[in-house]
């Protein structure tokens, strides 16, 4: 039950920022399912970067960290009553919806795949309450340690012992350890169910965005086809950080998309941004996406339209996400500058060694096909799937050029981190590539269904024709 | 070349396309559940957990906070690494240091302690149970 309401404080923080940021959107019914996805993300996200700032200048005082958590809430809660007050009510957006016979179909196969997920899900998280190896060995630890701790908290970066990842952002482990803080006890129920909300929030806001963005048919095809990758369930259950990551990615893609059919697109820019600086405080991978993000989104902007809509896009996106990147300088700059898989020495050397690209070429080719652990393949099935259907050809499709060009240069990134890193190359891959791909699959997944016509317009387009 | 994009066709396209994603895709979900038959069917019986209980009444003993030294070396194997974190996990807050260089010692010998570790080096304070030894260098 305080597990429970400890998550509502969080989601209510998320919805209530979500309400501020992008109000009006009092009509607009059929955006709420995705935002409360989203609001669980940015809440979680928001709430774990209070814990830590609460531990760094009150320390750790479980009952007016609670009051204060509970404090901002109310303010949060009184602005979205004075800005539902003074914003006129909207009409929804008008996009194509009618109702479908493939959506009727499509749904018996998404709730098969739902309840295959859960009940795996749950299997391995009673099988490992406390996670696989890194949860235990490092994001639970670390929250163990902000926890438990107490004011030895900063202990978790001590370099007299064998602590792991000293230089990983706080997210993960500072939302276990909040949560612990209401418990008032390490219960392996927190990790479990911040895991749940993590693997099922991805699946959902996949789901929504795309029948918001798209159609309900083309959202319950690629919500089925994540849920059924055996992979992203280990990976969920595991209390690994990389399916919060990999939330948060999907997370900016979609707003980014999301904000040329939005009332309030600068809002929309604002949330964007917010979910790419929540990616950067879940682990380092996320520096890399934002630097790639802001890239893609430099490039085909100015180039599409002219650098004064640049700048007008680019502001609110930096207002969001301002908030957490200062926290993550603070943290970086006070506690954990120094990365452990780049190392500038044999840098050059490592960059010149040509049978490194060919390794890291060839693990990629292979994990390409099998990252998901399916029976069966699924990458071919989704080619062929696409060269089926078609790509549609929306009138702006900015946005998605910008989310591909995004995962594109950040897979590009993860590849010369492979080359360059003075770890063991062929541990380094066996122990980390299905993982990065898992990262990006959610996006990927958007981005496919998102650019492919639906079957309704497959269908449409020729008989119209 | 009409019959091609004829609706008949068009629509077996499309059945076709949906037919063979949703097919793989849910025979992945077939073998997820058949997977899990193969779990560990009770919660808490998993290693970690485990763990956790052979260390419970070390934690009591030890200090809350502060540094503990951890032998033996976890570096030797891929048991002695996996025992070592498991260790550094059941104990935490405590920073556990993976060299002998400083006292008390913790002695993680879940197969028991060898004759030939502990003679000279080390004295035994405390024997913890389940394998486990506070212990404290000699001529310190």
């Amino acid at each position: 039950m305080v597990l429970f309401v400890s998550l509502l404080i969080a989601l209510g923080m998320g919805f209530s920022t979500c309400w501020i940021v992008r109000s009006p959107f009092r009509r607009l019914r059929r955006e709420l399912p995705l935002l409360a996805f989203l609001s669980l993300g940015l809440g979680l996200g928001a709430s774990s970067l209070w814990f830590f700032l609460w531990l760094v200048i009150f320390g750790p005082h479980r009952d007016a960290f609670i009051s204060s958590e509970v404090c901002i809430l109310a303010i949060l809660v009184v602005l979205v009553y004075v800005r539902a007050r003074r914003s006129k009510p909207l009409l929804p957006q008008r996009m194509q919806e009618t109702h479908s016979r493939w959506r009727d179909l499509l749904v018996a196969p998404f709730v098969v795949a739902l309840v295959a997920a859960a009940v795996a899900f749950f299997r391995y998280s009673a099988a490992a309450p406390h996670g696989s190896w890194d949860a235990w060995g490092a994001w639970n630890l670390r929250a163990r340690f902000l926890y438990l701790g107490g004011t030895h908290w900063r202990d978790v970066f001590s370099p007299l012992g064998t602590m792991p990842h000293r230089d990983y952002p706080l997210l993960l482990s500072a939302t276990v350890a909040r949560c612990w803080t209401y418990l008032q006890n390490d219960s392996p129920s927190a990790p479990i169910t911040i895991a749940f909300l993590f693997t099922f929030a991805t699946a959902g806001a996949l789901f929504c965005s795309l029948a918001l963005l798209r159609s309900r048919s083309q959202g319950l095809i690629a919500a089925t086809v994540l849920l059924a990758t055996p992979f992203f369930l280990v990976l969920g259950s595991a209390q690994y950080a990389d399916l919060p990551l990999s939330f948060f990615f999907l997370s900016s893609i979609v707003l980014l998309c999301w904000h040329g059919h939005s009332a309030t697109p600068n809002g929309t820019l604002s949330l964007a941004g917010a979910m790419a600086g929540l990616a950067v405080w879940t682990k380092n991978e996320g520096a890399l996406f934002l630097l790639c993000l802001l890239l893609s989104h430099f490039v085909f902007t100015v180039h599409a339209r002219a650098w004064k809509a640049y700048g007008h896009e680019l502001l609110p996106f930096l207002t969001g996400l301002l908030p957490a990147l200062v926290v993550v300088a603070f943290f970086k700059l006070h506690f954990a500058w120094h990365t452990e898989f780049v190392d500038i020495h044999g840098l050059f050397h490592r960059l010149r060694d040509l049978p490194r690209y060919k390794t890291v070429v060839s693990a990629i080719g292979s994990g390409l096909l099998h990252f998901g652990a399916w029976p069966l393949s699924i990458p071919p099935f989704l080619i062929a799937y696409v060269l089926l259907l078609g790509l549609q050809q929306q009138e702006d499709r900015l946005a998605a050029k910008i989310g591909l060009a995004t995962v594109a240069l950040t897979g590009l990134g993860y590849f010369f981190i492979y080359v360059t890193t003075q770890m063991s190359l062929r541990w380094l891959l066996l122990t980390s590539l299905a993982r990065l791909f898992t990262q990006l699959y959610p996006s990927a997944l958007f981005l496919i269904f998102f650019l492919t016509r639906t079957p309704e317009e497959a269908l449409g387009q020729t008989l119209d024709g | 070349m009409n019959w091609v994009h004829s609706s008949f066709l068009v629509r077996l396209r499309i059945i076709l396309a949906i037919i063979l994603l949703l097919g793989a895709a849910l025979f992945s979900s077939d073998e997820l559940l058949k997977r899990r038959s193969s779990l560990p069917q009770q919660m808490g019986s998993d290693e970690v957990t485990a763990y956790e209980a052979r260390f419970a009444h070390a934690r009591q003993v030890l200090p809350k906070y502060g540094m503990v030294c951890y032998v033996p070396d976890y570096t030797s194997s891929d048991a002695a690494k996996r025992d070592f974190f498991l260790a550094r996990y059941a104990l935490a807050p405590l920073v556990v240091r993976n060299f002998p260089d400083c006292d008390p010692l913790i002695g993680d010998f879940p197969g028991g302690a060898p004759a030939y570790f502990l003679s000279g080096r080390y004295a035994v304070l405390q024997d913890l149970g389940h394998g486990i030894l506070l212990l404290k260098r000699n001529g310190r």
